[in-house]
């Protein structure tokens, strides 16, 4: 009889699930009938599963939707661009292999005719500056678009020294966007490495200028936990005397979880406040 | 208007098509963030792998082979291996600060709605399965899971993974109801 309860076990969760063939079926329902035991337990199981089945799913936070937004753009613009990068290489490879007589006269034509251009242009006095700085600002606008992929798909890295390096890269770049911005304040705010936010808010700081900037700094404040990243986020918003981060403060002063070096620093800047 | 497959989205993602993405994160951002949160208990860490796991997705995207198995399948697979390499690390982290405390907040943390105490009941119980039943468990019997897919993640038969996902209902059955 034991024996036989054992085995009754496994198959009762087949049975509970509806897996069993009508003969199998039968047999259990059979067994229950004779065996206490083997009835609880199937209540049991009855009980668990459907408190399994109304455990509700819990929602992630809405910084999980905004990073894989954010790591998306990045692959787009990785993909755009070695794409950008193929195609070039490609074209050379075939114009190298089999320079047709056809291209070969082309190409002298465009020499000789850019000679005459050339010539008409240099005239003393005359040089044009247009055509030269228009591709001098395409030039750089690629340089940034590179510089700001190489950000997005760091930001993304797995490992943290990649990241900082990623955020490193914003200070090579004169006017980052918004899209970079918004990269790094969701970086200050979720990265789960601290260095790595650290960095990020010294990138960020640089552009305190900004009331944009500042607000996002301000509502970041109460976000942070690690004693440094409160120091230096209290100091940026005093040092700018940014007055809307008052209020914060004050909340960092009054909560006993917070150190007292932080309560310290947070003191002396609402007196420069 | 039928939706799309799994498989078909994948297929156009690997076609370059990346921003189809979006639709796979639709449908499973939630259920892979609970499946994380069921093994780490910690809601960051879980929002934290789940990100991982669909910059891995984007990755590796020419692995999938809608030939040879479900997408579905193909994802768990990644987010098992996520979760052990998570774990290998943590485990480094833990030697070095022992007393960081067991996570009482999160066991004890508040949810909106009724039934309150089975779902703490449940989750205790969870909590006290080894991580491995635990994993058994959750796909299975909350990710929806075939036996056979799991077989074939973990490479062994579909007859062992029965007894296996068995055993570990009857032990989850067992601190369920001894609490």
């Amino acid at each position: 009889m034991i024996m036989q309860c054992e085995e009754m076990e496994a198959l009762m969760i087949d049975y509970l699930d509806g897996q069993l063939s009508p003969a199998a079926r039968t047999n259990v329902e059979k067994h229950l009938e004779t065996c206490m035991v083997c009835r609880q337990a199937l209540e049991e199981y009855k009980a668990l599963f459907h408190a399994m089945g109304d455990d509700k799913m819990e929602k992630p936070g809405p910084a999980l939707r905004e990073k894989f937004d954010i790591m998306l753009q990045s692959e787009l613009n990785i993909d755009a661009t070695s794409r950008i990068l193929k195609e070039e290489k490609e074209g050379k490879v075939i114009a190298m292999k089999k320079p047709s007589l056809f291209l070969r006269i082309a190409a002298s034509i465009i020499l000789v005719a850019g000679g005459v251009l050339i010539g008409t242009k240099i005239t003393p006095g005359t040089l044009v500056q247009g055509t030269g700085s228009a591709e001098i600002a395409s030039l750089k606008s690629e340089v940034r678009e590179i510089k700001e992929t190489l950000m997005f798909s760091g930001l993304n890295d797995e490992s943290a020294t990649e990241r900082i390096k990623a955020v490193n890269y914003v200070e090579e770049m004169k006017n980052p966007d918004q899209k970079v911005m918004n990269a790094l304040l969701v970086t200050i705010n979720n990265d789960r490495n601290v260095n790595v936010r650290l960095a990020a808010l010294y990138s960020v700081a640089k552009f305190a200028g900004s009331q944009l900037v500042r607000d996002s700094l301000v509502a970041s404040l109460p976000r942070q936990t690690e004693p440094i990243m409160q120091i230096v986020l209290i100091n940026i918003l005093t040092e700018q005397k940014e007055t809307k981060a008052i209020g914060p403060i004050r909340d960092l002063l009054s909560d006993k979880k917070i150190m007292k070096p932080v309560k310290d620093i947070a003191q002396k800047g609402l007196r420069l406040l | 208007m039928g939706q799309l497959t799994d498989e078909k989205i994948m297929d156009k993602v690997k076609d370059g098509q990346l921003s189809e993405l979006t639709g796979l994160f639709e449908r499973y951002h939630v259920p892979l963030y609970n499946f994380f949160l069921k093994l780490t208990l910690d809601k960051s860490t879980s929002e934290d792998l789940t990100q991982n796991l669909f910059y891995r997705i984007i990755r590796y995207r020419h692995t999938f082979n809608g030939g040879t198995g479900t997408f579905k399948s193909w994802m768990y697979q990644m987010a098992r291996n996520l979760h052990a390499d998570y774990c290998k690390q943590k485990q480094r982290i833990t030697e070095v600060v022992k007393n960081a405390g067991n996570f009482p907040d999160d066991v004890a943390e508040q949810e909106d709605g009724y039934k309150e105490q089975d779902f703490e009941k449940l989750k205790l119980a969870l909590s006290g399965l080894g991580p491995v039943d635990r994993e058994l468990i959750v796909l299975s019997r909350y990710e929806g899971l075939k036996y056979a897919e799991i077989a074939k993640m973990k490479n062994i038969s579909l007859g062992s993974i029965k007894v296996q996902v068995h055993r570990a209902l009857k032990e989850l059955r067992v601190l369920y109801f001894k609490q």
